[in-house]
């Protein structure tokens, strides 16, 4: 064992959990490595479209046909554009098996999805940390929300999330900076909502972003200037990043080393010791093979790629995969899905107008299936929105010095609906790897083959409806409902391919994401999740992985790992 | 204005400025030869002469650029290289053609031969009859190129900063403020 390749901790990846393990962990004073396969990305110095305007690129707003080409998947998500490509894999270069359709999105650099994630933040209730458990369908989470709140509230606090109380029982308020305001049209809207539904309520958004802060308060993070232009990375800092924010962090406890260009092969298991003790890398632009050590390794390198890892980990003991005595490792792949809007002008309120681009939506938590089980299929979905002046019309009637004029003013009010739901957990919806097809750099494929059931497709029939009866109550004239066929993997919410749960035999995760099989692995990113549930999944991510932190140097301090 | 200099002065100066040498070179890597040549990419002379005409008049030079002062004709030639599939850039060259030949027979000779009153007179009833309707499924030449023209405008420089209140660090966000009395859009760099 060469001293140099020696660590305390060893964390695979650098993306929302990674970020989150390297500060925890060097925090606590552990010499800590984490492993980053893509090129390094320094906060502000490289991102190099941040103030650029749409003139300075040259196709501006359009992707060219090779765009489209080397990036045949990503270039679908709303923020891939000239600006933000050098965010985004280049499809052609990343390749992986769709047994059935599964849009894969993502960034190999530091930070990963970080830099590209939508910022809503929030908190899981009881509502879906008992789900499972009341209607029989996946296994019971192995926590519940009283173990998790106060982990909520101290991520929260670091990362800054603006948002406004609202005392809605399964949509739990947090630590909020002051929220995005609702504008003139959302005030108007919310009001007859609420007037026509006991049940629902339209708030601002909960995102992860700096509204207010206090001198010294979020370390050089700076408040939102209202561009609406995350996805170049922010030059404030006003967005959660791993980069503007967590690695700083670790950074400054002189414990951190990150590695780029390292690609975790496989992870050392010691039959003997019955532990990980390390993780085998290939260089990505070099090839080369490395060995790296640590007494305990958390693997944070998003769901799919931490539980191919694992698939890839294959030892005399575990045959199919390290951790994976309870078979289920792979299984269980959930993603939510939408893909329902819906649209409608709001007559009136011209004389109201809102200044900056607000970088947030507003929110109607879930309604369906809260007190008892209602409707026709089990658990919910959750609608967000938000009202704007039509802009910049470009398929008006008029030519010349008319059209300049009219084109130049502000249109209407136009408020638009969209909807994000849960999925349940199916043992058929699965990622393997599949040995037969390679990458460039000799690693098996992923296969991934998932597929929405009769649940997911019942609930659509009455999210559609919701929302065309919603954009009804809101008194919206030309009113459109559309929905298309959701594709797995396009909500970016890919989880829980190595989950928790109470029983060894039946979860590959205990309640602190520890693996049951191997007590110095842990498993803190999305493919921990027993349930999906309907909200954003981010921050639940980020706070297990500071509580499963806790747990390990704990468990350390005690000689147990 | 020659091409390399509208791609110049649209492109990569202003880039340079701001991000200094290291920049530059990345993206003149990038820009390849469309920042290199004079010569029209796709279209012919023609074609390009009249969707000069075509976009001046739906729009002209006023107290702002017209659409051919800040080179909408130069980026949809090269939109029409780089961006458009083959079968889009097909509906559109032969739209020009066909809109062309549509005019010879109606006005009596090419629309970028009738002076700027007669383009008005010959574009405005058309405009009102194609941009008034809804197009599920297959959508006519003259509606594609207007929000091509358009949108293009509104993404040049001048275009944005002669027409709107450009405004690229809003500060923090207000949701609920008085209309100014002119009404005039606010924008940022949001693309």
């Amino acid at each position: 064992m060469q001293n140099d390749h020696t660590y305390d901790a060893i964390v695979v990846g650098s993306g929302m959990t990674g970020g989150w393990a390297a500060k925890e962990l060097t925090e606590k004073g552990l010499k800590t490595l984490v492993l980053e396969r893509g090129r390094d990305v320094k906060h502000v110095q490289d991102y190099p479209t941040a103030q650029k305007p749409p003139w300075q690129f040259e196709h501006r707003g359009h992707l060219t046909k090779d765009e489209k080409d080397q990036y045949h998947i990503q270039h679908t998500k709303y923020n891939f554009d000239a600006s933000s490509k050098h965010f985004f894999v280049n499809d052609k270069e990343h390749p992986y098996v769709q047994e059935k359709p599964f849009w894969w999105f993502r960034g190999y650099q530091t930070g990963g999805r970080s830099l590209l994630w939508g910022r809503g933040a929030y908190r899981f209730s009881d509502l879906e940390f008992e789900a499972n458990l009341k209607d029989g369908v996946g296994v019971d989470w192995p926590i519940r929300y009283k173990d998790i709140s106060r982990w909520y509230d101290y991520v929260e606090e670091f990362i800054g999330v603006a948002g406004s109380k609202e005392n809605i029982w399964q949509f739990p308020d947090g630590k909020f900076l002051p929220p995005f305001e609702l504008n003139a049209g959302e005030k108007v809207v919310k009001e007859r909502l609420e007037a026509h539904y006991p049940d629902r309520k339209l708030i601002p958004n909960r995102v992860a972003h700096i509204t207010q802060a206090k001198p010294g308060q979020f370390k050089g993070r700076g408040p939102c200037q209202s561009r609406n232009m995350c996805h170049r990375g922010c030059p404030y800092g006003a967005f959660f990043s791993s980069n503007s924010s967590t690695l700083p962090a670790a950074y400054d406890t002189g414990n951190l080393t990150l590695q780029s260009h390292a690609l975790v092969e496989s992870v050392i298991y010691d039959d003997q010791k019955d532990r990980v003790t390390g993780v085998r890398v290939i260089d990505s632009e070099t090839r080369e093979t490395t060995e790296y050590f640590a007494k305990v390794i958390f693997l944070c390198a998003s769901t799919l790629p931490s539980t191919a890892i694992l698939l890839n980990s294959k030892t005399p003991r575990f045959s199919d995969g390290l951790a994976n005595s309870s078979g289920v490792l792979g299984h269980y792949l959930m993603d939510h899905h939408g893909g329902i809007s819906g649209s409608g002008i709001l007559e009136g309120y011209e004389d109201r107008v809102y200044s900056g681009s607000r970088p947030a939506m507003v929110a109607i938590p879930r309604f369906r299936n809260i007190a008892s089980q209602e409707m026709d299929f089990l658990r919910g979905y959750g609608v967000w929105g938000g009202a704007s002046r039509v802009k910049l019309n470009t398929s008006q009637v008029g030519i010349g010095p008319d059209l300049k004029e009219k084109m130049n003013k502000y249109g209407p009010w136009s408020m638009t609906l969209g909807c994000q739901s849960e999925t349940l957990p199916n043992f058929d919806n699965k990622v393997t790897i599949d040995e037969d097809n390679r990458d460039a750099h000799g690693m098996p494929m992923l296969k991934i083959s998932a597929a929405y059931g009769d649940n997911e497709r019942r609930m659509r029939v009455d999210i559609k409806e919701q929302i065309g009866e919603m954009l009804e109550v809101m008194g919206l004239k030309n009113i459109s409902v559309n929905e298309s066929e959701p594709i797995f993997g396009n909500t970016v919410h890919e989880m829980g391919t190595a989950r928790m749960g109470r029983d060894p035999k039946t979860s590959v995760l205990n309640a602190f994401n520890q693996c049951h099989d191997v007590p110095n692995l842990f498993v803190t990113d999305g493919s921990c999740m027993t349930s999906s549930g309907n909200v954003s999944t981010s921050l639940t991510y980020m706070a297990l992985t500071a509580r499963a932190v806790d747990y390990a140097v704990r468990e350390m301090q005690k000689g147990n790992i | 204005m020659k091409r390399r200099q509208a791609l110049k002065k649209s492109g990569w100066i202003g880039a340079s400025a701001i991000f200094g040498p290291g920049f530059m070179m990345a993206l003149q890597g990038c820009a390849s030869d469309s920042v290199l040549t004079d010569e029209l990419l796709v279209f012919n002379p023609a074609q390009f002469a009249l969707t000069q005409a075509i976009a001046d008049t739906i729009l002209p030079r006023t107290e702002s650029p017209s659409a051919t002062d800040v080179h909408v004709p130069e980026f949809m030639d090269l939109l029409l290289r780089d961006v458009f599939s083959n079968e889009a850039k097909e509906h559109l060259l032969k739209g020009l053609d066909q809109f062309d030949l549509d005019c010879k027979s109606v006005a009596g000779k090419s629309f970028a031969k009738l002076d700027a009153a007669e383009r008005h007179d010959y574009l405005g009833p058309l405009d009102q009859k194609v941009m008034s309707a809804r197009y599920p499924d297959k959508i006519p030449f003259y509606y594609t190129f207007k929000k091509l023209c358009l949108g293009i405008y509104y993404s040049t420089e001048e275009g944005i900063k002669q027409n709107l209140k450009y405004n690229p660090i809003p500060g923090s966000y207000q949701g609920d403020i008085a209309l100014s009395d002119d009404g005039i859009i606010e924008v940022g760099n949001e693309m």
